[in-house]
């Protein structure tokens, strides 16, 4: 499909185009979010144990959180650990999902089998048990990723690959399905009569009319991510201080919600706006590159 | 038969797999038991814990481990909480109880609200209460739960002070409680856990129902009965609702999981003592032998939910054959 035809349908669907506004203005937040702390003045890791849970103003626009650091800055850089890490694992896992989903779908048989029998799996896993079982694992223990996971920033790189481990199953699933109707059609065999490596005509052929699926798949995901992060963070298995993510911003939610209920508030507020953001995007591309969906 | 035989082998397969990976992950976890005593008694040295870890058979290999776990397991030795300094099978009884009342409760509480409204939004897509509903559910399942749940409890419990912030039942002068008063305690404290999830689980339901709804609604029989002069509330009952249930009775047999695994997230957020508050507590404190069991409890909740989902699926359609 043409892009200028595709935007002119995802433009039909009012909260599609909320969703996109919405996910941009946090994006150029979280981008220039160094620029906005050195602009205010404000740094996320500075702690003041005498000024705990602060009032707004005074220099905190926001306040002050637990330790003493500013609110509003540690928001802005929870922006980037939250959005950071959906984004960036979604994008992976949908690689790895459209990899898998074209092998077992291409090839059929003994590969279609094994790989699809260790997706239903996973699939049929609880999500949650599982995710926090693998996050309060020790990955520096694991021979050869020691390398990996020495760092301060472990937890961000543990949970984007906590993460594509197990999100890439539901479009590897929708790539398979799609390839397996696709390659019966005439202009793959054409292909293939025409000596084309099999990689060309997945490439070339079959994967832009699966694309549409993938990429409504994918929008819908970041927002189920960033919702597993935030709980994972909240419970302190996620994202580790001093480092900012929504989620563990709440990690001390009981004792703060009495201090200074704002604190509380924001970062969950903010995660349900980005979530709900992320759904309508979904919802309108799936308007926009389904021909059949009708408008609601 | 033979489908069900062979998904009640896959579900077991999947069990015991499960298992056995979560207790080679649980050799991973930071914190060794064994250190941690160790660190505590000033005269221990490296040779004593090597000398511990080869009594106890923890020197073996872990699959050697796991099968001589299962084997005890199976045999209702789950093995000594840490922490707890009891059985684990004492521990995870009454967890598992209070885990099944908050997950009964709160789905019988969600189905209640959920078909009946996915239904009336199904039947009238476009209109203006189809749009406040959709809205409401779009919010519902985008939201962070552990957030909601700290949102009540700062309505409910420290502005308005009504319901209890957290646990399971009143502990001071419980002895007086009996009976009706005993219950109508622990259902106030239900009330909040309730309230976070069944809002979750109602979201989903309305959706998955109501777009069921609307795709059934559209078919041709839906046309036929209306045109040989069928009521509309027959056509809706009679061939809307028992064709668009299909899809729906799945994801909520699935979504009935909950009631076994119990909700981690929930019951930590309440301090309500379920399967999943055990098994994030024991995961933190080192205590695999809880948390083993814990997660396989979990696994088996997730896994039975659906296997019990495809099976009443199979049943209700009679286009599979169980054969």
């Amino acid at each position: 499909m043409e892009w200028r035809l595709i935007w002119e349908r995802f433009r039909e669907h009012k909260a599609g185009l909320w969703g996109l506004w919405a996910v941009l203005a946090i994006a150029l937040i979280a981008i220039f979010a160094p620029a906005i702390g050195a602009a205010l003045g404000l740094d996320p890791y500075a702690q003041d144990i005498l000024l705990r849970y602060a009032p707004p103003g005074n220099g905190h626009p926001l306040g002050t959180d637990e330790a003493g650091r500013d609110f509003l800055i540690r928001l802005i850089y929870g922006a980037q650990v939250s959005v950071g890490v959906a984004v960036l694992s979604t994008v992976a896992s949908m690689i790895v999902g459209v990899i898998i989903g074209a092998i077992a779908g291409y090839y059929g048989g003994l590969w279609d089998a094994f790989l699809m029998r260790f997706t239903d799996a996973l699939l049929s896993l609880p999500l949650l048990p599982v995710l926090i079982l693998l996050a309060a694992m020790d990955f520096a223990k694991l021979p050869g990723l020691g390398l990996f996971f020495a760092d301060g920033d472990a937890s961000l790189t543990k949970m984007v690959l906590i993460f594509v481990l197990f999100s890439w199953m539901t479009v590897a699933r929708l790539v398979r399905g799609q390839i397996l109707q696709l390659k019966e059609m005439e202009f793959v065999t054409a292909a293939r009569s025409l000596g084309m490596r099999d990689a060309r005509i997945i490439l070339r052929h079959v994967l832009p009319s699966v694309l549409p699926a993938v990429i409504v798949a994918v929008s819908l995901a970041v927002g189920q991510t960033i919702l597993f992060e935030s709980a994972l963070s909240f419970l302190g298995l996620g994202i580790q201080p001093p480092l900012a993510s929504w989620g563990n911003m709440l990690n001390n939610g009981l004792e703060t919600l009495s201090a200074a209920p704002m604190l509380v508030f924001l970062p969950g507020f903010c995660i349900l706006v980005v979530v709900v953001a992320f759904n309508f995007i979904g919802d309108g591309l799936q308007h926009a590159l389904d021909p059949k969906s009708v408008k609601r | 038969m033979n489908f069900i035989v062979r998904r009640v082998a896959q579900t077991l397969f999947v069990l015991v797999l499960m298992s056995f990976v979560s207790y080679a992950m649980m050799a991973l976890m930071p914190g060794d038991p064994l250190d941690i005593a160790c660190a505590a008694n000033p005269r221990c040295n490296p040779e004593n814990i090597l000398e511990m870890k080869r009594q106890l058979g923890l020197d073996r290999p872990i699959p050697e481990r796991f099968v001589k776990w299962a084997a005890a397991a199976v045999q209702g030795d789950l093995g000594y909480s840490r922490t707890y300094q009891r059985p684990v099978t004492e521990i995870l009884w009454p967890r598992l109880l209070n885990s099944m009342w908050l997950g009964l409760l709160s789905s019988f509480v969600a189905l209640v609200v959920a078909i009946p409204l996915g239904i009336l939004v199904g039947v009238m897509p476009r209109k203006k209460i189809d749009y406040i509903v959709n809205m409401f559910c779009f919010v519902g399942v985008s939201s962070p739960s552990f957030w909601l749940g700290l949102m009540f409890i700062y309505l409910f419990s420290v502005q308005l002070g009504w319901l209890p912030a957290g646990g399971v039942q009143t502990v001071d002068g419980m002895e007086d409680l009996s009976g009706w008063a005993a219950v109508l305690d622990r259902l106030k404290y239900m009330i909040l856990p309730v309230l976070t999830l069944t809002l979750l689980t109602i979201a989903g339901w309305v959706r998955q129902t109501r777009s069921a709804m609307i795709e059934v609604m559209s078919m041709d029989y839906i046309r036929t009965a209306r045109a040989k002069g069928l009521a509309p509330v027959q056509v809706i009952l009679k061939h809307g609702v028992r064709n668009a249930m299909l899809p729906v009775v799945t994801v909520v047999a699935l979504g009935l999981s909950g009631v076994f695994s119990g909700a981690v997230i929930t019951e930590t957020v309440f301090a309500y003592n379920g399967v999943g508050k055990l098994l994030y507590d024991s995961i933190l404190g080192n205590d695999y032998n809880v948390a083993m069991c814990a997660f396989v409890v979990s696994c088996a909740g997730v896994l039975i939910a659906s296997l019990v989902a495809d099976l009443c699926y199979a049943m209700l359609d009679p286009r599979i054959k169980l054969k």
